[in-house]
């Protein structure tokens, strides 16, 4: 019985004590899941909104994604410059234990100067460029040894696959690839895509989960231009030819197409590489042919002597006495290169005759002479679509001496950009209009539509009567008695002019003999123009005459280019005809009708 | 009244208690699976969703790459077939040089064509083009 009421009472305090612990547990248990549930009404309703927010900002990220730049193309389609994807390699600078470690390492792969990579690499800055757009074998070697604190991002960079071709012509881009010269500074506004961005979700490890919205990116403009790359090459390698041979200092060629001043080929030497400009100066990649400046010299008698013939101040069956080579003007001696007696303004062409040219400027006087120059384009931009051309050096009458009207007329105390003379010159060979020269011939929008870009209107400057006598005249100059006999092409009428400048010597300020500018500017076929070509060679070693200089090269490139074209003979080349002979050196101002001067012979 | 003692008489008796309990566990049941379904639902939706997001993610990835490699390709056709390398490759390997001013005979087709007619065709294209490129 005694055991029995001992082991109840055992059994009731057993009881009461596992109730006291259930309850200690319930309080714990029940103060845990307060606090758990207050943890969890603070999280997702008081602070909810916020917390939100943050978390977006962590998983969320807005990316901002770069507009591919247009492709541009030559005439036919061929890719001239184009972007591609290459490597950038960047620090965070926080976490790079040892800079001068890791400097050095890096130097050796980057060839970079350690110093200046250690600087980099030290600086407290949260990000910093190690070297940008290099290959991706070398970005690889790079980050195997860089560890956490290197990193890699894909940047799209602009390449050149015809390297050194057009380079002047198609100019470059910069690393953030803006347009910084030629085709791609002009047209950068077109070229370059818009930006478009995009909201992606990421996961713990930064994998992309989501795409939450985007504004894609608009790819830029492709540009279809004007030039031709076999017939540039043909331009460029007959100037690379002519430099080698004469070891001029530099050599620049335009062909423009003269019915619509489409430029088929635009070429400067010597030439750069545009997808390497590391150590270039500004000299190196200058466009010389719309900026620099230069003394046409005789180039300038044929469109002197068209405003003569226009304004009727000449007749072509008139005789000029050419001073046996020799003339005072303003007190100082104009001379020829060699005697000659009585001329028409033909032969005084084609003897490239400076007092014969010069007698023809002061039949026409200084205004009419400038209003001709001026009408021709020469003073002002010919507006081709470039950035940084010249205007051209063209004095007011008030400023000129008595001198001024000769000069002007044998292309002296004038300077022009050898794009001026070429477009001059394409109103010769297309019946007196003046066209606007143009790079770019089709502008083709993202989605492929393509829009011919407009071409302002062009303006008559000569008559068709005078260009086409104009023409004749130049004709004679490609004939075997001509300055220019070297331009002659076998199969086809050159209409041409030779130029050989002298440059003025900026120590002495005069006239160097030893340094000219030879040049050669002409059309062919003469009777229905392809094209109008000017060859410029400056500082030619030895005789630089244009017509032995720089008139087997226009013959080159014109013969290859015809070919090219497909251009065959319209009809057999004229039959010979009769001619007067100049004669060499007359000691006296021979008559007209004197059996000696006016020999005839078979030509 | 007839109804008001029956409904009492219901909840009196205890096997009617008893059909009420289980009609509601039942409901609850059912309400609870239906719950789990829909949450079910959700996460599979959500599962879904991410799924689907690597999966696009991945294909963005994948035709970046493409179109990068179309371009790279792009370029590379057209550094091959620059003019100088070509012209390199046919004088170094194959023994060809450039044909000489004599060496080709051109074969004039149009003979009977007058220049002048010529030089009018130029004038008119060049109207045509005048024309065409007037703003």
């Amino acid at each position: 019985m005694k055991k029995r009421t001992q082991w109840r009472c055992n059994e009731e305090q057993t009881t009461r004590r596992f109730r006291h612990r259930l309850m200690v547990v319930g309080v714990v248990m029940g103060g845990m899941a307060a606090v758990i549930g207050w943890r969890l009404v603070d999280l997702q309703v008081i602070n909810a909104a916020q917390l939100a927010k943050r978390a977006e900002r962590q998983q969320e990220r807005l990316i901002a994604m770069e507009g591919e730049r247009g492709v541009i193309y030559d005439r036919q389609g061929r890719v001239l410059a184009m972007n591609s994807e290459m490597p950038s390699l960047f620090a965070v600078p926080s976490a790079i234990g040892a800079p001068d470690t890791l400097g050095a390492k890096l130097a050796s792969v980057l060839e970079r100067p350690k110093a200046e990579l250690v600087k980099r690499l030290s600086t407290d800055r949260a990000f910093v460029w190690l070297d940008r757009q290099i290959s991706p074998a070398r970005a690889r070697a790079a980050l195997a040894m860089g560890g956490g604190g290197v990193g890699m991002i894909a940047e799209s960079r602009r390449f050149y696959p015809k390297r050194s071709l057009m380079a002047h012509l198609i100019g470059f881009t910069g690393l953030d690839n803006e347009g910084l010269e030629g085709i791609e500074l002009r047209y950068d506004p077109l070229l370059r895509g818009e930006r478009g961005w995009r909201l992606i979700e990421r996961d713990a490890t930064g994998r992309v989960v989501l795409s939450k919205g985007s504004g894609a990116p608009k790819r830029g403009h492709d540009l279809r231009l004007t030039v031709d790359e076999v017939i540039q090459y043909g331009v460029e390698e007959a100037l690379d030819a002519v430099i080698q041979e004469t070891q001029a200092s530099r050599a620049i060629a335009i062909m423009m197409d003269p019915a619509t001043g489409a430029i088929l080929a635009m070429a400067v030497r010597p030439e750069f590489n545009p997808n390497r400009l590391a150590g270039l100066d500004a000299g190196q990649w200058r466009n010389r042919a719309i900026t620099d400046l230069y003394e046409p010299g005789s180039t300038m008698k044929p469109l002197m002597l068209a405003g003569a013939l226009e304004e009727k101040a000449i007749s072509l069956d008139e005789l000029i006495d050419c001073e046996q080579g020799h003339m005072v003007v303003a007190n100082k001696p104009l001379r020829d290169h060699e005697p000659f007696g009585l001329m028409t303004p033909r032969e005084i062409i084609q003897h490239s005759s400076n007092i014969g040219a010069a007698k023809i400027g002061m039949r026409l006087g200084a205004e009419r002479l400038h209003d001709w120059l001026t009408a021709f384009g020469f003073g002002r931009p010919t507006g081709i679509d470039l950035k940084g051309e010249a205007n051209g050096l063209l004095r007011p009458v008030s400023q000129w001496s008595g001198r001024s009207v000769a000069s002007h007329a044998i292309g002296q105390e004038i300077g022009v950009t050898p794009l001026q003379l070429v477009t001059a010159y394409a109103a010769l060979a297309n019946g007196g209009w003046l066209v606007r020269p143009h790079l770019v011939e089709t502008v083709v929008s993202p989605d492929g539509i393509g829009r011919p870009e407009a071409s302002s209107p062009v303006r008559r400057v000569i008559s068709e009567q005078t260009a086409r006598q104009v023409r004749d005249i130049l004709t004679a100059v490609t004939e075997p008695e001509g300055t220019g006999a070297k331009a002659a092409l076998a199969d086809f009428r050159v209409a041409g002019k030779t130029g050989t400048a002298q440059k003025v010597n900026p120590d002495t300020r005069r006239y160097d003999p030893q340094a000219v500018v030879s040049s050669f500017i002409g059309f062919v076929p003469a009777e229905a123009p392809k094209f109008v070509l000017l060859v410029v060679v400056d500082e030619p070693q030895g005789l630089g005459w244009g017509g032995t200089v720089a008139a087997p090269v226009f013959r080159q490139i014109a013969d290859a280019t015809l070919h090219y074209m497909g251009v065959v003979p319209l009809s057999p080349l004229p039959a010979p005809k009769l001619v007067r002979k100049v004669p060499p050196r007359p000691s006296i101002v021979p008559e007209p009708s004197s059996p000696q001067t006016v020999a005839l012979r078979v030509e | 009244m007839m109804r008001r003692t029956r409904g009492m008489a219901r909840r009196l008796d205890p096997r009617s208690a008893s059909t009420e309990g289980e009609r509601w566990r039942r409901r609850s049941w059912w309400i609870g699976a239906g719950l789990a379904l829909a949450m079910m639902a959700t996460v599979w939706e959500r599962s879904e969703v991410v799924s689907l997001g690597y999966e696009v993610s991945q294909l963005r990835t994948t035709r970046d790459m493409e179109q990068q490699r179309h371009r790279a390709l792009i370029l590379e056709s057209s550094s091959l077939a620059s003019l100088d390398r070509i012209e390199r490759l046919a004088s170094t390997q194959l023994g060809l040089s450039t044909a000489k001013p004599g060496q080709i005979q051109l074969v004039p087709e149009r003979s009977g064509v007058d220049p002048a007619a010529m030089v009018a065709a130029l004038h008119l294209r060049l109207q045509v083009a005048r024309v065409e490129g007037a703003p």
